[in-house]
């Protein structure tokens, strides 16, 4: 405990007391019904609460109707929020937790297809997300925007928050008032910096008088827009920090980094370094005097150790590291670091999630979003210990080995290769997705607590599962590369799999076409890795642009500047109709052109993948109990493993 | 017109002992209105106003006979225990009109994903969806009796929810077309390979429907009868499988669909796809078999419908679009008020353009779309006191404004700066293949002319014109202009051209055309269309990751794109402006590769045209505010959205007033 002498040491807040540095930061969770808190958020919030995080705020919460930017927003608004918000505080209170209330309009950062209200800006300009012209606001819109917040922040108070936050970060009107790449009005709220902070300064007034002198009240203001062409910049945002703080009115600086022109900053993925935002908030605390926040790719307890040793920040945010191991401040203050599931930024299950509405996930942790179920104590022994033989080590067959084991099931494993990891291994040797192999770590760390015979190297066949006289088989036996998606004479060396590239299987030749039917960081990590190596690489999809599922992880603008930077090149709209030597022959899908690409040394093939499941259709019929999980049912991705592997972990 | 000119299609048709008043029938689609698995209010109040409309059938869609199957999260979970309750709900409201009701039961097979539920999805053999992009666990014997059993199961549920039939579907999406075509089904064993294995599946669920709701239940199939792709199913094999349906004494009627995901833009037919396309598939099917056979897609004309009655080349008739934009199409039909009817303009924008992106169902035309009255008594507020009214612009939203503020009993009188009616519709109808959308100044024009609103064109409206006349409210509708210097730099006409200054033909174009879209919509890719059938090489750049980003929810990617490129333009993306000069008579412009950071020229090009979106008209609005008891704004001059909000605008306005 002694490692952590700031982290675990209380801060106080305003009037609030918070018993340690760790927050869990405001951030989308599509878990609303009917624009309302629902049980499902109480149950995730609560998880996070009993793993022993210091402070909770809450995700956005909208406080106008002309902000409805997608389906699941909570509205503050309307009166029959309180019973939710009432049951949400209750739950958080009977933890050593505080939970703050995030107030927000995102203003232009929104659109009206729900609303069917235009949405409303400082001046008329298109957010690049939502590409919707906004209405620049008049006088009585900005004064009915201030009523609101506070009518909402009376509202927070009413329901049993300990503190609000008001959000002037990465997507939010007050920063498009605050930032002069958005606010370009010519009357007493734009131009000079006093003009463009008075629309915040008297949201902040509007909301102290509403709550009165006492309650917590605080701002998540950006550190700095990192826009290329004007905006918000560091200095800019320490000017606007310090008038704020010179109302008197604010109790705390939480941060944020980043609009929707960058979201890659917002949501660093794992290509952006740990603790990025460090420096920002450094930054902005030598010109406070209140408590600073600092969020942002802020995974380990030990890196949120030294910023606060170092006086960097007083408040650590972590979102993705609550995501993937609710229990991390716990395991941190108990000395058990090696027992957190570390967020390895990929972004799958979280932000992608959110980005395309579905209820928010974890690629590594199924019990988010199902928290009641699937939460903190509830994996118990099984009644009747069972014998269980899985096969395959891959992330299902690990999972469904340490749920089953740690329900006092015997459990003997079987993999064919040296190592367990299955795929996750090789993902990881990928450029730059060196980080997701940390679902292994994490998987093999629990395992080797507990008693399993693990055989590897061994490749199971159905006799040998049979000797085993198991009562249940897991078959987890992953998938494999597709070799040959299309007709015609090929094959290795010179028609070869991005896995036999990226294990070194096969050497590429210089002139390399990549087929993407992936679309995913298989083709482009590939393309990328060849690129490193000298190779001079042309990619092939039939989707609209190369890298098409890499958006909503917010990987897109990243890969894509660094494929282009290493001189790859591509071709969009093609499908490939056959291949012959090395000679592909393609369909422009559009003009219904048919092009050959011919001049390569080598066609690489990203292709998908094939389910492994001739010992599962062995098996079938001639076991009492048999699974399947992972990619051997259908290929898909981590997640959905990890996902299945659990389910039937808890299920033997 | 005499009302007996839809003789037919006012015949009654009696399927199995439902007995339809008429042949027009409301298909099932997608309205995103299902919250938690389960039917809305807003459910029963969207149909129950297309059934006071008059069609003779109303089929329910969105209704998914297994809880895995949840491609989206809307769909209403037939298994769910409200579910009957909900039911008895809806098919009581329907029931109270002269029109019958009947479910569609449906498993989406591989055209899905496992993001709503967490589980593998399944399908016939390990296929990735090409709009889901995830790979189905091909299904094993357990996993299609289930499937089989949940078909049972829930049309027993639909049932006793009082619905008069069922449909299965058998149609573009869904589990057993998958079974029934070649381009899906790679099985070996006896549910793939010949025409009777692919059948087996889709059979096995049609007589275990029919077993489970008793021979008096009518119990119809839609069935994908021409899937329009590469190896897929075509009449050649549909019309054989309906006959195996019919033969099997179970089914009562086909209804006839066509296409796949693979060509969306045929399940959602845009202006660009002819009218009645589907109805040589329809008849072929109507040759082959005895059962009464529907036909649709793009029929929405009282007169085409009536003529594919008359000449038997079916015997129903499915509107969906249609019937979204006038819930009354059929009534008006019968009461010979053609001209009343607001007909669909197939722009997409509204209906499947907001279902794809996961939004309620709307409609461009119709702002009632979704938020239908939940007593089932649509009207006009009354007024308090009859008011002088002002309305300053005649696009849709002035329009509109009008229209509603007059049929309250109001005074209007609109003023239009230019000759004709229409605003930006009219040019948007220059454009080829979007003529249609004149449809929508057609359709207001003609009310604004019955009402008597009175409609001073060729005006332009200013502050003392508008205050001498004492009105008690004014309704600023001034609409939006292009932004013609978004970019740095010296330029203008006529080397650097809006996309309107082209339309309207203000300055001769160039042979070598580069245009800048930063909309994403058809306002760039229509109007290059249009320089490209003049014989101009047009090459398109954009910001974004591809030429027509907002047009695929609609279904107009594809065909846009291709009949671009096969008119040799050329794409190029990932690419910003920087500056424009034109002070020495040529045409300079420096750009940057997104990516790369690299700054270059564009070189060669005639004519630069520029269609990075609009700037409101608002200034009689600022001049008028403070000065009249009561002024409002609608539409582009609030902020430039589209023709949407601002008859959405338009109707509020109209009904505040």
């Amino acid at each position: 405990m002694s490692e952590y002498k700031y982290l675990f040491s209380p801060l106080k807040i305003g009037s609030t007391v918070v018993p340690n540095r760790i927050n869990f930061a405001a951030h989308m969770t599509n878990y609303a019904e009917d624009n309302l808190i629902s049980d499902r958020h109480i149950a995730y919030y609560e998880e996070r609460a009993k793993g022993g995080v210091g402070l909770i705020i809450t995700e956005e919460m909208g406080v106008h109707p002309t902000d409805h930017p997608y389906l699941k927003l909570v509205d503050v608004y309307e009166d029959h929020v309180l019973p939710g918000f009432k049951k949400l505080t209750a739950a958080i209170h009977k933890y050593d937790t505080k939970i703050f209330a995030q107030l927000n309009h995102n203003g232009m950062q929104g659109d009206g297809k729900l609303s069917r209200l235009p949405v409303w800006g400082p001046s008329t300009g298109k957010d690049p997300i939502f590409r919707e012209t906004c209405k620049a606001m008049e006088i009585e819109d900005i004064k009915e925007c201030v009523e609101y917040f506070a009518r909402c922040a009376e509202v927070s108070v009413e329901g049993n928050f300990d503190g609000i936050e008001l959000q002037l970060g990465h997507s939010s009107l007050i920063r498009q008032f605050l930032s002069p790449l958005t606010n370009h009005r010519e009357d007493e709220y734009g131009g000079n910096l006093e003009n463009r902070c008075r629309f915040a300064l008297e949201v902040i007034d509007a909301c102290r008088k509403a709550i009165g002198p006492d309650f917590t009240l605080g701002v998540r203001m950006n550190a700095d827009e990192m826009h290329p062409r004007g905006g918000l910049t560091h200095e800019g945002a320490k000017e606007v920090a310090v008038r704020l703080e010179a109302s008197g009115q604010l109790d705390f600086f939480d941060l944020s980094i980043g609009t929707f022109y960058n979201l890659f900053l917002v949501e660093g993925s794992m290509h952006t370094p740990l603790g990025y935002t460090v420096p920002l908030a450094a930054g902005m605390r030598s010109v406070l005097n209140l408590p600073v926040f600092c969020t942002n790719r802020i995974n380990d307890p030990h890196l949120a150790e030294k910023i606060l040793a170092e006086g960097q920040a007083d408040m650590i945010g972590m979102v993705r590291a609550l995501i993937a191991d609710p229990e991390l401040p716990n395991k941190a203050m108990e000395g058990r670091e090696e027992d957190i599931r570390n967020c390895i930024a990929c972004n799958q299950g979280c932000i992608a999630r959110m980005g395309l509405g579905y209820h928010l996930g974890c690629m590594h942790n199924p019990a988010v979003g199902k928290e009641a179920e699937l939460g903190i104590g509830t994996l118990k022994p099984a009644d009747e210990p069972k014998k269980v033989v899985v096969v395959g080590g891959g992330p299902a067959g690990l999972e469904v080995a340490r749920c089953a084991t740690v329900r006092k099931h015997r459990v003997i494993l079987f993999e064919k290769e040296a190592d367990v990891g299955g795929q996750n291994i090789i993902a990881g040797k990928v450029a730059g997705r060196q980080e997701i192999t940390g679902v292994t770590r994490w998987l093999v760390s629990q395992l080797n607590k507990l008693e399993l015979d693990m055989r590897l190297g061994v490749e199971a066949t159905a006799e040998m599962v049979l000797a085993e006289q198991p009562d249940a088989v897991v078959i987890a036996t992953g998938s494999t590369p597709l070799t040959h998606p299309y007709g015609g004479e090929y094959g290795p060396p010179d028609v070869v799999t991005t896995v036999q590239i990226i294990t070194e299987e096969v050497e590429a030749g210089d002139k390399v076409l990549l087929i993407d039917l992936d679309g995913h960081h298989q083709a482009v990590g590939t393309a990328e890795f060849l690129a490193d190596r000298g190779k001079k690489v042309h990619m092939l999809t039939a989707a609209l642009f190369v890298g098409s599922l890499l958006g909503p992880l917010q990987d897109l603008y990243l890969s894509r500047n660094r494929l282009a930077n290493k001189g790859i090149t591509f071709t969009p709209d093609i499908a490939v109709l056959e291949i012959q030597g090395t000679t592909v022959k393609g369909l422009n899908v559009y003009s219904n052109e048919i092009i050959d690409f011919t001049g390569y040394d080598t066609v690489v093939l990203a292709a998908g993948t094939a389910a492994n499941d001739s010992l599962y259709h062995e098996l079938k019929g001639q076991v009492k109990e048999i699974y399947r999980v992972g990619d051997c049912v259908a290929p898909r991705k981590t997640d959905m493993a990890i996902i299945e592997g659990h389910r039937i972990g808890r299920a033997i | 017109m005499k009302p007996n000119m839809h003789d037919n299609l006012f015949s009654p048709l009696s399927i199995r002992g439902t007995q339809l008043s008429n042949r027009v029938c409301l298909l099932a689609h997608r309205t995103n209105l299902g919250i938690t698995g389960r039917i809305t209010d807003r459910h029963i109040a969207y149909y129950r106003r297309r059934a006071e409309g008059g069609c003779g059938l109303i089929i329910v869609g969105e209704l998914a006979v297994h809880p895995d199957d949840r491609p989206w999260e809307t769909l209403i979970d037939v298994q769910h225990p409200e579910a009957i309750n909900d039911f008895k709900k809806l098919t009581d409201a329907i029931r109270q009109c002269d029109t019958r009701v009947i479910a569609q039961l449906n498993h989406h097979g591989f055209q899905s994903s496992g993001y709503v539920t967490r589980k593998a999805i399944l399908g016939p053999s390990a296929i990735a969806d090409v709009v889901f992009g995830e790979t189905c666990k091909p299904m094993e014997p357990e996993d299609m009796d289930e499937v089989v059993e949940a078909f049972a199961k829930g049309a027993q549920r639909v049932k006793a929810g009082g619905f008069d039939g069922i449909e299965i579907d058998m149609g573009p999406e869904s589990l057993l077309r998958q079974f029934l075509s070649p381009i899906s089904n790679h099985r070996g064993d006896e549910y793939g390979g010949s025409i009777e294995n692919r059948l087996r599946f889709p059979l096995r669920v049609v007589d275990a429907v029919r077993k489970a709701v008793g021979d008096d239940f009518t119990v119809g199939v839609c069935l994908c009868s021409d899937e329009k792709f590469y190896g897929g199913l075509t009449t050649e094999e549909t019309v054989p499988m309906a006959q195996a349906l019919e033969s099997t004494g179970a089914v009562d009627f086909i209804n006839v669909a066509v296409g796949t995901y693979y060509n969306l833009h045929l399940i959602m037919p845009s202006q660009h796809i002819p009218f009645g396309f589907t109805m040589e598939t329809a008849e072929q099917i109507k040759n082959g078999i005895s059962l009464p056979v529907m036909a649709s897609y793009q029929i929405g004309f009282p007169s085409k419908a009536e003529k594919i009655i008359a000449e038997g080349k079916a015997d129903m008739v499915g509107y969906v679009r249609a019937m979204i934009c006038d819930p009354d199409i059929v009534k008006k039909t019968k009461e010979g008020r053609i001209e009343d009817i607001r007909f669909c303009v197939k722009d997409n924008k509204g209906c499947v353009g907001r279902v794809n992106q996961s939004k309620p169902i709307g409609c461009i035309l119709n702002p009632k779309v979704g938020c239908e009255s939940l007593d089932g008594k649509e009207q006009l507020p009354p007024i308090g006191q009859k008011k002088k009214i002002i309305v300053v612009g005649a696009g849709p939203s002035g329009m509109e404004v009008a229209r509603v503020a007059k049929e309250r009993g109001h005074d209007v009188t609109i003023y239009e700066k230019s000759e004709k009616v229409g605003g930006q519709i009219r040019l948007i109808g220059k454009r080829p293949g979007r003529g249609a959308m004149q449809g929508v100044t057609r359709y207001l024009k003609h009310m604004l002319d019955k009402h008597g609103v009175e409609v001073q064109t060729g005006v332009t409206a200013t502050l003392e014109m508008i205050l001498e006349q004492k009105p008690d409210a004014v309704v600023v509708a001034t609409g939006s202009v292009p932004l013609t210097k978004p970019y740095p730099g010296e330029y203008g006409p006529p080397k650097v051209l809006t996309g309107w200054e082209v339309i309207k033909g203000t300055h001769p174009v160039g042979d070598k055309v580069l245009f800048v879209d930063e909309c994403g919509g058809h306002h760039a890719m229509a109007t290059a269309e249009m320089l490209a059938e003049q014989g101009k090489k047009v090459d398109l750049v954009t910001s974004d990751l591809f030429i027509g980003i907002e047009l695929a929810p609609r279904g107009e990617l594809y065909l846009g794109r291709q009949r671009l490129l096969q008119q040799g333009a050329n794409f190029r993306t990932d690419v910003d402006i920087l500056n424009i000069d034109t002070t020495d008579g040529s045409l300079r412009i420096e750009a940057r590769d997104i990516y790369t950071n690299k700054h270059f020229f564009f070189e060669g090009y005639d004519t630069l045209v520029l269609d990075v979106g609009n700037k409101v008209e608002d200034d009689l609005y600022h001049q008028l505010k403070g000065k009249v008891k009561e002024v409002y704004r609608t539409g582009d001059c609030v902020a430039p959205r589209g023709i949407d909000m601002a008859i959405i605008e338009g109707r509020n306005v109209g009904e505040a007033l």
